[in-house]
């Protein structure tokens, strides 16, 4: 097992985002160049003062380095996954702890929209010849086992759905802010069965970027840092030519056994959760894995407004990829920091302190931000 | 449901031509690992379970149990006719070797984890034959 490595001292100080939404006329490079402009503004900080940078989906990070002009002396790439969010995070964090930079800026750029990119659909694909592609339909086949296995039902997963909505209506940035009921839930189309429309998240077009920065430098500038006080990530790449029949459980475990003892905060001293949620059923999987639902019993321990605001841990307060906006991950990190900051109006969970993102996919990771330094 | 030969054909690379090859003499063949015994699919150049790379082909008893399944009501594939909905059923094999495959002699509402299934093999194209599922009464 990885030693929990006690005492980070690593925090986010400035965050990003562009408007959600279509935008043809421009492509993910303005995007992230529009986001880290705006997290530069954020954080008080000059284009001088970046020395690291980490690029994800932007087609070319060298044409993006020349975009932006930066002097670097740390560079990472990562490609158009959504589990590189989180992957992207850890690395600056390590990055920074090892002395290779000082302050790192994180640029993520998605014109998803406007290029009309489906996920599904590759022709080389080893399933093609018989119709299975699409990581939704993966996701629908994990959320068919864990109805066969644990009596969960497409009723009780709609929750994910309608808390997600309703937590976007909160939200001016939100795309998809119309309030959903549980009738229109259950009347939507099935993408595929047993998945129906609102259990897939948006494709939009939008920049994320987050600059990161060690604990001394953070606490000299202007907004409240967000301590990175614990950080997993754990693969089950070993098996994933078919979909996880654990639905990553034992992954998760193994991070949830990390993050909790390394940050030196409780799972129940957790104030807010941001958990990936590409398809609905992927909020159930990283409930039971980090340990906050027992195992099977996800779908019913989220009924009763658990995620909702107000609830025990609510969840995704932005709208999540189901209804504020596709950004893989970026987006909600970024609202990790503003809750933790306390800067979303209406969705601010009240005397947030400890947030904690939680991606399950074939390379799970977490992260548990802090509004105190260890 | 979905007719053979919607689908995009199969993609051959060096490791699965052996498999294909099978298929067209109607047989279901898959590596064994040549120093500790295992099975592997999809092909590659290596066991996941010793790491050493030799492997023998074997056929399998094309007999299995139907473990999960999901309907199609979009259709992903921009370029291809393909009817929707239509079935994609995970199946093992006795053997311990899974395939995402199509069932046939069964609607998709039927479909049930532990349903018994028999391959049957179906021309694709000139050039391929894909191994689809039946029910079959055996245990």
């Amino acid at each position: 097992m990885p030693v929990a490595k006690a005492a980070r001292d690593v925090a986010v100080v400035g965050v990003g985002t562009t408007a959600w939404g279509s935008f043809p006329e421009i492509d993910s490079y303005a995007l992230g160049a529009d986001a880290l402009r705006a997290a530069l503004e954020d954080a008080g900080l000059g284009r001088n003062d970046i020395d690291g940078l980490v690029v994800s989906r932007i087609p070319s990070y060298e044409r993006f380095a020349q975009i932006v002009g930066l002097d670097l002396r740390f560079v990472h790439y990562a490609p158009a996954e959504g589990r590189q969010s989180g992957i992207s995070l850890q690395v600056a964090v390590a990055a920074i702890e090892a002395g290779l930079a000082q302050t790192i800026a994180l640029v993520y750029g998605n014109n998803g929209r406007s290029r009309r990119v489906s996920y599904g659909g590759e022709e080389d694909a080893v399933w093609a010849p018989w119709g299975f592609t699409s990581l939704g339909a993966e996701h629908a086949l994990m959320f068919r086992s864990h109805m066969l296995r644990y009596g969960t039902t497409s009723d009780q997963l709609a929750e994910v759905a309608l808390t997600f909505r309703q937590h976007a209506a909160l939200n001016p940035a939100a795309v998809m802010r119309k309030p959903l009921d549980r009738e229109t839930y259950h009347a939507a189309r099935f993408i595929v069965d047993p998945l129906r429309l609102y259990d897939y998240c948006l494709i939009n077009d939008g920049g994320v970027a987050i600059i990161v920065t060690s604990g001394e430098r953070a606490r000299a500038l202007m907004k409240p840092p967000a301590y990175i006080r614990g950080m997993a990530q754990s693969a089950s790449l070993a098996s994933s030519a078919y979909p996880a029949e654990d639905c990553w459980y034992s992954s998760l475990q193994r991070c949830a056994q990390i993050v909790y003892e390394q940050s030196g905060i409780a799972r129940s001293d957790v104030d807010g959760l941001m958990i990936y949620d590409n398809y609905s059923p992927v909020v159930l999987f990283a409930l039971e894995g980090m340990g906050f639902a027992p195992r099977g019993e996800s779908g019913v321990w989220i009924q009763g407004g658990r995620l909702r605001l107000g609830g025990e841990y609510p969840t995704n307060t932005n709208g999540g990829h189901l209804s504020e906006s596709y950004m893989q991950g970026w987006a909600l990190n970024v609202e990790a920091v503003r809750q933790i900051r306390c800067e979303c109006g209406l969705r601010q969970i009240q005397g947030c302190r400890a947030v904690q993102y939680i991606a399950a996919t074939p390379i799970s990771t977490t992260i548990l931000y802090a509004s105190e330094p260890s | 449901m979905s007719e053979i030969g919607t689908f995009p054909h199969p993609v051959v690379d060096p490791y699965s031509t052996p498999f294909w090859e099978a298929t067209r003499a109607r047989r279901l063949s898959v590596q064994q690992c040549a120093s500790c015994g295992a099975l592997r699919f999809p092909p590659g150049p290596a066991c996941p379970h010793c790491f050493l790379p030799d492997a023998v082909w074997i056929d399998l008893s094309g007999r299995g149990t139907v473990r999960n399944w999901v309907i199609f009501h979009h259709n992903y594939f921009r370029r291809h006719n393909v009817q929707v909905p239509y079935a994609v059923a995970l199946v093992e094999l006795d053997e311990g070797i899974k395939l995402f495959t199509n069932l046939r002699g069964v609607e998709p509402d039927a479909i049930a984890a532990g349903l018994r299934v028999q391959v049957v093999f179906e021309q694709f194209d000139d050039r391929f034959t894909l191994p689809c599922f039946a029910p079959c009464a055996e245990p």
